[in-house]
């Protein structure tokens, strides 16, 4: 934006002034729109300045996005390193066996007969869920020894028909019958 | 059997591996039935005990004999042996849907007694072998629900 602080120069086309009250009403234009100059000037430097305000503004919140970043993870390697060093140390094995033998052991065992019991009780809940295992991994196994197989016909039907120059017709699924 | 989706000539690589896989099978129930009868032989007496030795002995004679019988026996009623339903394939006649009879009988002794003849195969446009071309029988690959299950999970 181009601002104009200077006074216009007269120009050889321009009236005289004159006396009287139009000089007056004359200086009151120059007056005016010398405020008005002035206050396009001062707008102007106003802009610049929040312009140069927001950039700094800007450099700040990236830094600090950066040093935050920089934190957390410092801090979330710092609670491992102190994790791994706590649970690691001697006295908290002691403490933690002492609470298995205590409390996990017994409730385990005591879970298992109940699942037992339950499994003795409706075998067919289990019997399925190993049933469906089972399958799964069967057919798994069949389907891959097909593709493989189908990959070794193709193979082999590639290369017979190079060898013999000619198209093959293993794909021809309407000539089978 | 009857079905309406397209097929395709199933190639050497998975014939070979159905016929291994047949091979296999009746290697394992035989030696098993040679052991099996062995132990009962030597249980009634000497002259069943020598019976099931010279039996043994003749495995390598037998075996093909064991093989054309299975063959015969599944492609007939089945169209396919286990190891052809492992690898999806099936034998169907060329003029008809199912082999018949004689026809699944020649293709078990001429591939049982003469396997090299399968090796036309793999020249074949149709992929047939010399005991298919004899029996007028095609070997194709069948869709199968398995492969459709695994496919689609």
């Amino acid at each position: 934006m181009t601002t104009t602080t200077e006074p216009v120069a007269a120009t050889p086309t321009d009236p005289a002034p004159v006396a009287g009250a139009s000089r007056w009403l004359d200086v009151a234009l120059g007056a005016a729109l010398q405020t008005g100059d002035v206050a396009v000037g001062m707008v102007a430097d106003l802009r610049r300045a929040a312009s140069r305000r927001r950039r700094w503004v800007g450099e700040l919140a990236v830094r600090g996005a950066a040093e935050r970043a920089r934190g957390q993870r410092r801090a979330v390697a710092a609670a491992r390193s102190a994790v791994t060093t706590v649970a690691t140390s001697g006295p908290v094995d002691l403490v933690v066996d002492a609470q298995l033998e205590r409390v996990l052991r017994p409730v385990v065992r005591v879970v298992l007969d109940d699942v037992l019991v339950l499994l003795e009780q409706e075998p067919e809940r289990i019997q399925a869920l190993i049933r469906g295992q089972r399958e799964s991994m069967v057919d798994e196994v069949v389907c891959r020894i097909r593709t493989g197989a189908a990959a070794g016909d193709a193979a082999v039907d590639r290369l017979t028909a190079r060898m013999f120059h000619r198209r093959s017709e293993t794909g021809a699924g309407a000539g089978a019958r | 059997m009857a079905t309406s989706v397209p097929s395709e000539y199933a190639g050497p690589v998975s014939r070979t591996v159905a016929y291994a896989l047949d091979v296999l099978t009746v290697a394992v129930l035989f030696a098993g039935g040679a052991v099996v009868a062995g132990m009962i032989a030597s249980v009634i007496g000497e002259w069943a005990y020598d019976l099931a030795r010279a039996a043994a002995s003749a495995y390598l004679v037998v075996l093909p004999a064991m093989l054309a019988f299975y063959g015969t026996l599944f492609w007939a009623l089945a169209g396919r042996t286990p190891g052809m339903a492992v690898l999806a394939l099936r034998v169907v006649a060329t003029g008809r849907e199912s082999p018949s009879w004689p026809s699944a009988c020649v293709r078990g002794v001429v591939l049982a007694y003469f396997p090299i003849g399968a090796l036309w195969a793999l020249v074949d446009r149709r992929h047939q072998a010399v005991h298919d071309k004899l029996a007028r029988t095609v070997v194709v690959r069948v869709p199968s629900t398995t492969t459709a299950r695994s496919a689609g999970g």
